[in-house]
């Protein structure tokens, strides 16, 4: 026994060791029922030795149960035990500044915030039903505003469950890690989102120049034939001001295109439609794409169920791979330059989203490409595809690169599609 | 020729900016041709109209800078003012070089882009007054024979008729002959006439570059 844990005896001695007294002494008994003096002896020995056997056995049972109490003590967990009705029959530890005997007795649903107390009460009720584990986030369980999460499980003891040990552990610092973690890579996102901006800019000045401009001519035209009073304009004076109104709205609308790609903030995820999103993110491409003699055509599919994203996010990956596949173009000299985007459903449950260009100019290992400061470009960062990744990934997607027999090039991602009534 | 009535012409392939420029330059009662591309106004303008060509430098297909190479290329003389949306200093540097009229910034007033359009219409109105005297004197020119020619070369380069026929072997009165025939045909009345004549003629001062940069007095002295 030597080499067994304190636990280990303690288990065999729990099994076995209380009722092995008795069936020992029963035929001893009754075989050695004549002899004499000498007998007594014996017995008087024998009883010795089953005493001595006992308080042994009681020493280890002693020594096993110090050794799980400061197991229990010591586990950085609190383990409740609950009867049915959620009254806490046993605890590790104090429990929001209770001593451990105030706490036994009383109702576990006592310790939980209120908001979520009935959620607590029927999480029991249910687990104590099914005999199936619960976790549920306490969320602030104590006055201290710490985070405990905690997982219920029911144990059956001689075939009913009538006993649930409850394991709850303090999960404020995950959570606060888990937290700066994701703000993190929110912030990350939008200086990537501001620096693809850059990128861009010049190329959007010109665009909403443009209509500017347009509306000041119009103007000045107006204000000329005003001036000089020259009669029966009115109809071009109308057709003027009815331009400028357009322009105005043409203006409007890229710097509305462009505000919502440079808003900060938390992701906010809403139901969207990509068919009706992408080509908002393509007229954002095309200047530059027309700069440079290449065509992009938006290939939409008839049904499309919404994905539930954050918009912004999907258009910053749309936008990064339109773009990607722009600079791939210029640099490959490809004498095709076309770039097609195209919305599927897969099987009813994923949207697909698809940005094929014609230039081929993916590394041999593919995977490459979506890690961080992976770059083809002399002056890029390499954080564009991990960002995406990061984002689809983050939505409960996949993101891949595909090349095609032609020499294209395919990179396109999958999100989970919302269901929809019908479906 | 003066009656003759400009047309500006607009090369822009922004719908609404080309419309916008329609309406600024026809708001003051000039006739208007609109382009959606450097491509269609070559392909249809007239050669002959007197005006002036108003184009964005950024467009797809040939840009405003290479439609005025060509116009150049081509011979045609109709002024070229340039419109760009940004102060591309290179563009416009380049632009100049090769003869651009005018460079405007967007967005320019329409007193800014009249004024340029007015000076740009007088100029080539000039210039085609010009193109049509040097046509004649051209033409003029051609009716001379080869000797005719090398004793005007002399005469205008200011040397005395018998220097002219010590140098060509010729009596003194043909000299006399020669050059009274030559200002009848060239229809000067003077040799200071000719002598303008000539500047004006390209072909000429190809010919006889070697004796019209004599110094005026080389022979008269002798």
């Amino acid at each position: 026994m030597t080499g067994m844990s304190p636990l280990s005896k303690w288990a065999t001695m729990s099994l076995s060791g209380a009722v092995s007294i008795m069936p020992h002494a029963g035929p001893r008994d009754t075989a050695q029922h004549e002899t004499g003096i000498s007998d007594t002896r014996a017995e008087t020995r024998r009883l010795r030795k089953i005493l001595r056997a006992a308080c042994e056995e009681a020493q280890q049972a002693r020594e096993a149960e110090a050794w799980l109490r400061s197991l229990l003590d010591h586990v950085p967990v609190t383990i409740v035990t609950l009867d049915r009705d959620g009254t806490i029959l046993s605890i590790n530890r104090t429990l929001s500044g209770q001593p451990v005997d105030n706490v036994v007795g009383t109702c576990c649903l006592d310790y939980v915030s209120e908001a979520i107390r009935e959620d607590c009460r029927q999480a029991i009720k249910e687990a104590f039903e099914s005999g199936h584990s619960r976790r549920y986030e306490c969320g602030k369980a104590d006055p201290s505003g710490r985070l405990w999460e905690a997982v219920f499980t029911p144990v059956p003891i001689q075939g009913t469950v009538s006993v649930g040990v409850v394991i709850m552990q303090d999960v404020t610092e995950r959570k606060r890690a888990e937290e700066e973690a994701r703000d993190r890579a929110v912030e990350s996102a939008h200086v990537h989102r501001v620096n693809m901006m850059g990128e861009m800019v010049a190329e959007l000045a010109h665009e909403i120049g443009q209509p500017l401009y347009a509306i000041s001519n119009f103007a000045q035209a107006g204000v000329q034939v005003l001036r000089s009073g020259q009669e029966g304009r009115g109809a071009d004076l109308l057709a003027w001001l009815e331009r400028i109104s357009e322009q105005a709205t043409r203006a409007g609308d890229i710097i509305r295109r462009l505000g919502n790609l440079m808003r900060k903030g938390q992701p906010d995820r809403v139901p969207v439609d990509l068919n009706r999103l992408i080509p908002n993110v393509i007229e954002l491409t095309r200047p530059r794409a027309r700069s440079e003699q290449i065509e992009i055509t938006f290939h939409p599919t008839d049904v499309l169920p919404e994905v539930v994203v954050d918009p912004v996010q999907i258009e910053q990956v749309i936008v990064n791979l339109v773009q990607n596949a722009i600079e791939a173009m210029v640099t490959s000299q490809a004498t095709t330059r076309q770039i097609d985007v195209s919305t599927s459903c897969l099987d009813g449950h994923q949207v697909e989203v698809a940005v094929h260009d014609t230039a081929g100019t993916l590394p041999d290992d593919l995977d490459m490409l979506f890690e961080a400061f992976y770059t083809t470009k002399p002056r890029g960062m390499g954080m564009g595809l991990a960002i995406c990744r990061s984002i689809v990934e983050g939505h409960g997607g996949q993101i891949e690169a595909v090349r095609d027999t032609e020499g294209g090039t395919t990179l396109r991602f999958r999100l989970p599609a919302l269901p929809g009534e019908d479906s | 020729m003066t009656d003759e009535q400009p047309i500006v012409f607009i090369v822009e392939d922004d719908e609404a900016v080309r419309d916008s420029l329609v309406a600024m330059v026809s708001a003051a009662g000039v006739t208007v041709e609109s382009f959606a591309s450097a491509e269609e106004f070559l392909a249809a303008f007239d050669r002959d109209q007197l005006g002036c060509l108003v184009s964005d430098v950024r467009m797809e297909g040939l840009t405003g800078t290479q439609l005025q190479k060509r116009l150049l290329d081509e011979g045609v003389s109709l002024p070229v003012i340039l419109i760009s949306g940004y102060a591309d200093v290179p563009t416009a540097v380049d632009a100049m070089k090769i003869g651009a009229i005018s460079f405007l910034e967007k967005p320019c007033t329409r007193q800014e882009l009249w004024a340029t359009i007015s000076k740009a219409i007088a100029t080539h109105r000039e210039q085609r007054k010009q193109d049509a005297a040097v046509a004649e004197i051209r033409e003029w020119f051609t009716q001379l024979t080869q000797s005719e020619r090398e004793v005007m070369a002399r005469l205008v380069a200011g040397q005395a008729n018998k220097v002219i026929a010590a140098e060509l072997e010729m009596g003194l009165r043909t000299v006399e002959l020669r050059r009274a025939t030559i200002l009848k045909k060239m229809n000067a009345d003077s040799l200071a006439e000719l002598v303008r004549q000539s500047i004006l003629l390209d072909q000429f001062k190809q010919e006889h570059q070697g004796i019209s940069s004599l110094p005026p007095d080389a022979g008269a002295g002798r």
